[in-house]
């Protein structure tokens, strides 16, 4: 067994970094435990337009980012600890027991009576824990999973998608659950030494799992250039994260009050996107089509500063939450 | 030759596939053991290889689309017996 110490929370370093280490030919399994800062990751055939509210993630400047596994989204941030697993198989299909199960007896061994359920999660009592999805390539197989440890569950509620009324279309949709930490609040809040005792489990699951017995990878110089690599053209790019993503069809009305207060006028916005991009759009103002609107909208990139821009041209404020 | 290339067995009998992404176009050259198609069965995103070299001459399946066991999804034309 080898492991890895990341230090870094940086969400798109270490999204890099584990297919980086998925891919180097290792003989043996590799184990390691590691945080992000707070960040959305959702499943890589998700639609985020679909999963994510967006206009507030980018408003707040929480990074938003694609993994290379499937599954649903989760929410990482302090609290939360993830675990990553490669290995060589030696079995076809799909195996979630062959990981699950020593990680659930680690925690087990450690107070904590969790089991599995759905064959996939991790559930303590009635709320689930820990999520897992993998990636299956060139012969490797990528397990990683969540660990709610101690992790702000209003924050991590939050950043799923709001008026899902206004959007439909293709992707993986995640699957809705109640979650809860492992280390419970009687309470229900947090008792503000969250990184210490987020520290303390993390150390003590390592030992759980035996990694403080693990032969440790260290990584050269041309390893973290290719690993920072991967992330500046890879995974901390608009074509990675939203480039990809499956249509959907927007259709919202809202209406806009005149300065002062005196008129308003009714908009009505319908358009397909696909590929994070505007295919087509129909915009009414007050019931009459407006070719100028439709037309400029049509095309753009689905993206802060370039919806940010439309507005304020046109509508002379940046109300991008009623486009998405 | 024709080889038509068909959905790998999944994890139960009850697992449901996504094809979610083709990673060759019609039309191009696919070499064996190159990624052909991305499917994503129970979290798992499984990259499928060929297995003969060839040409693939026609996908019957979009994106986004369920896709069962068995199922045939695209033909490759190969030079290889």
């Amino acid at each position: 067994m080898f492991t890895f110490r990341s230090e870094s929370t940086d969400p798109y370093w270490n999204q890099a970094l584990e297919e980086y280490l998925f891919m180097m030919p290792v003989e043996g399994d590799i184990l390691f435990l590691w945080e992000n800062s707070e960040a959305v990751v959702y499943g890589c055939y998700q639609n985020p337009f679909l999963e994510i509210d967006l206009p507030l993630m980018w408003r707040e400047g929480i990074p938003v980012v694609r993994r290379i596994s499937g599954g649903g989204t989760v929410y990482h941030g302090p609290g939360n600890i993830n675990y990553t697993w490669l290995t060589t198989p030696d079995y076809d299909g799909v195996d979630y027991a062959r990981f699950l199960t020593p990680m659930v007896d680690a925690i087990r061994s450690l107070g904590y009576p969790v089991e599995v359920r759905n064959d996939i999660d991790i559930y303590l009592a009635e709320a689930k824990i820990s999520g897992s999805a993998q990636k299956r390539k060139k012969g490797r197989v990528l397990h990683h999973g969540t660990l709610l440890v101690d992790c702000d569950l209003v924050r991590l509620k939050r950043s799923g998608p709001k008026n899902l009324e206004r959007r439909s279309g293709k992707g993986v949709k995640s699957r809705p659950a109640t979650v809860g930490n492992l280390i419970a609040h009687e309470d229900g809040r947090q008792n503000g030494d969250r990184a210490k005792q987020t520290a303390q489990f993390k150390k003590a699951l390592e030992r759980a799992l035996e990694l403080d017995q693990a032969e440790l990878i260290t990584l050269s110089d041309d390893d973290l250039a290719a690993i920072a690599r991967l992330k500046e053209e890879k995974y901390d790019t608009w074509a990675w994260t939203y480039g990809d993503a499956p249509a959907f069809s927007f259709k919202h009305a809202f209406t806009l009050e005149e300065a002062g207060g005196d008129s308003s006028t009714v908009i009505d916005l319908a358009y397909d996107a696909k590929k994070g991009r505007v295919v087509d759009a129909l915009i009414r103002k007050n019931g009459v089509l407006s070719d100028t609107l439709s037309q400029s909208f049509g095309g753009l990139r689905l993206e802060r500063s370039v919806l940010e821009a439309w507005c304020v041209k046109h509508f002379g404020n940046e109300m991008i939450d009623r486009l998405l | 030759m024709k080889q038509d290339i068909v959905v790998p067995k999944l994890r139960t009998d009850e697992s449901k596939a996504v094809l979610a992404a083709w990673l060759k176009d019609v039309g191009e050259t696919v070499e064996a053991g190159e990624a052909l198609y991305e499917i994503e069965t129970d979290k798992v995103v499984n990259q499928i290889e060929a297995t003969k070299t060839g040409v693939l001459e026609a996908v019957f399946v979009e994106e986004g689309d369920d896709v069962a066991p068995g199922q045939r999804v695209a033909v490759i034309e190969s030079s290889e017996k």
